[in-house]
């Protein structure tokens, strides 16, 4: 099984390992929930660099990634990451993806890693006459998310004083030189705390990972990863969002600016001004027990949908879940029941906000 | 009690007085789960046959299926459990799910000792 480039310095720190998105990672060190309390307390460190990493370059690079992404990517500020999607005809997504247009000619994409080949796949596809090469850079570069209220001292402690990470606002980047390497460090996580997400050759970032562990930030897994982003409702591909739940369902609207041409443009702006079947949806659960992915929703004798993903939380004792429901059944205050295995749970349709974000703005 | 327990490749523990069998995780299984959220206790009355589902334990992370090591019926249930699952990470093998009447105490036999669940590998 492919390892990441990390993988002797993981378990040297205790990593329990587990195979995932095409990678044996880390899925825990000290413990799930020792980890999600040091990020939302302190700081925690991921290795995210399973995540897939694709280099378009050439004259028409902006255009091109304009034409196939649903946020805007010519109407923003210098030096800012932007999320969106890559969307078919249909309105229903390929991928969520971060870009930085590091210059017009110049783009990284941050795509999911199970869908590393589809983007690629895609991208490949749509070329036609654009000026455009691509390229996967994820074995050659590596990724690290520094998160948490200490993220920001703890990093600026081990690179140079010209960079003010103070200065740095959440979805911004900076590039610099670490040891002699370029380095992209960006405002930006997937946990709903502040923290930096830090991008670079495999020595530069192996250098920057020992410091980090060195300075005792907590290593963390995915079981905290997913947590913790859960807690800041963020959506993961294949459980918010799929083939069968949009951006606009999975409340993304803020990431389709419809002021441009792109791949879904039509159906998505359909889906806006007429509606969509189902919604995401945040639950409440009443009972004792855990609504885990994939349960079902019922009203009464009718399944109504199913859970994308649930949790109890670290520190707390009730459940929590999100949950893709037909629209008649998305109102806040709308009682449900989920089918945990044989048993059914009570729950209540909520918002999705689980935590107050602590992004720096 | 807790005297002579027996272990199952599954990760519970077994500890007997007369046809009563008495059983719980290992603190293994435990301390492998990380932190408990909620265990599913089957009903008193209940009977499941050997290596059977005989509940859930849930963490954070994932929920757990429980094999029961010996065939039998339910006579009590740790109801403390439904209240406070997290008694399973401070002791497990201290703090039972189930006691179940042996159907069978041969099944016993097929079951391990500390030294040999200590040395197989997890």
């Amino acid at each position: 099984m492919p390892k990441l480039a990390l993988h002797d310095l993981h378990l040297a720190a205790g990593a329990k390992m587990v195979f995932w998105g095409g990678f044996t990672m880390p899925q825990e060190f000290q413990g799930l929930v020792t980890e999600h309390m040091a990020v939302r307390e302190h700081v925690g460190v991921f290795d995210v660099s399973h995540m897939g990493r694709i280099r378009v370059e050439g004259k028409d690079a902006l255009p091109f990634i304009q034409s196939l992404f649903t946020n805007d990517l010519f109407n923003i500020a210098p030096n800012k990451a932007v999320y969106g999607l890559f969307c078919k005809e249909d309105g229903y997504p390929i991928d969520d993806l971060f870009v930085y247009v590091e210059k017009s000619t110049s783009l990284l994409l941050v795509v999911n890693a199970i869908n590393l080949p589809n983007n690629l796949k895609w991208l490949n596809e749509h070329i036609k006459t654009h000026q455009v090469t691509i390229t996967d850079i994820t074995l050659s570069t590596n990724q690290l998310a520094i998160q948490g209220p200490l993220a920001e001292s703890v990093l600026q402690s081990l690179i140079t004083k010209k960079v003010e990470l103070s200065q740095l606002k959440f979805m911004h980047y900076i590039k610099t030189h670490h040891q002699g390497h370029e380095l992209l460090i960006s405002r930006s996580g997937y946990t709903g705390s502040d923290g930096f997400e830090v991008y670079g050759n495999l020595p530069v970032m192996r250098l920057l990972y020992e410091a980090l562990l060195a300075t005792k930030v907590q290593p963390c897994g995915l079981g905290a990863r997913d947590t913790l982003r859960f807690e800041a409702s963020l959506p993961l591909y294949s459980h918010e969002l799929s083939d069968h739940i949009s951006p606009i369902e999975a409340g993304l609207n803020f990431a389709i600016k419809l002021n441009h041409a792109f791949i879904g443009h039509d159906a998505l702006k359909q889906q806006m001004d007429q509606g969509t079947e189902g919604k995401l949806v945040g639950l409440q659960i009443l009972s004792r027990g855990v609504a885990r992915a994939e349960y079902e929703v019922r009203v009464g004798e009718e399944t109504v949908g199913h859970i994308t993903t649930g949790y109890i939380l670290p520190k707390q004792t009730q459940g929590l879940a999100m949950a893709y429901v037909k629209t008649p059944f998305s109102k806040p205050g709308t009682k449900v029941t989920v089918m945990m295995r044989t048993t059914p749970l009570d729950a209540v349709v909520r918002d999705m906000i689980f935590m107050q974000k602590q992004y720096k703005r | 009690m807790m005297t002579n327990l027996k272990y199952s490749a599954s990760h519970e523990w077994v500890s007997v007085e007369g046809d009563i069998a008495t059983i719980g995780i290992t603190d293994f299984a435990q301390s492998s789960l990380g932190s408990i959220v909620f265990v599913d206790l089957p009903q008193v009355g209940k009977s499941f046959d050997n290596n059977a589902v005989f509940g859930v334990v849930e963490s954070v992370k994932a929920a757990s299926d429980l094999y029961i090591p010996l065939g039998g019926t339910v006579v009590e249930v740790n109801s403390q459990l439904t209240g406070s699952p997290e008694l399973l990470n401070s002791d497990a093998e201290k703090t039972f799910i189930i006691k179940i009447k042996m159907a069978n105490p041969s099944e016993l036999d097929a079951l391990m000792s500390k030294a040999d669940y200590d040395a197989m590998p997890k």
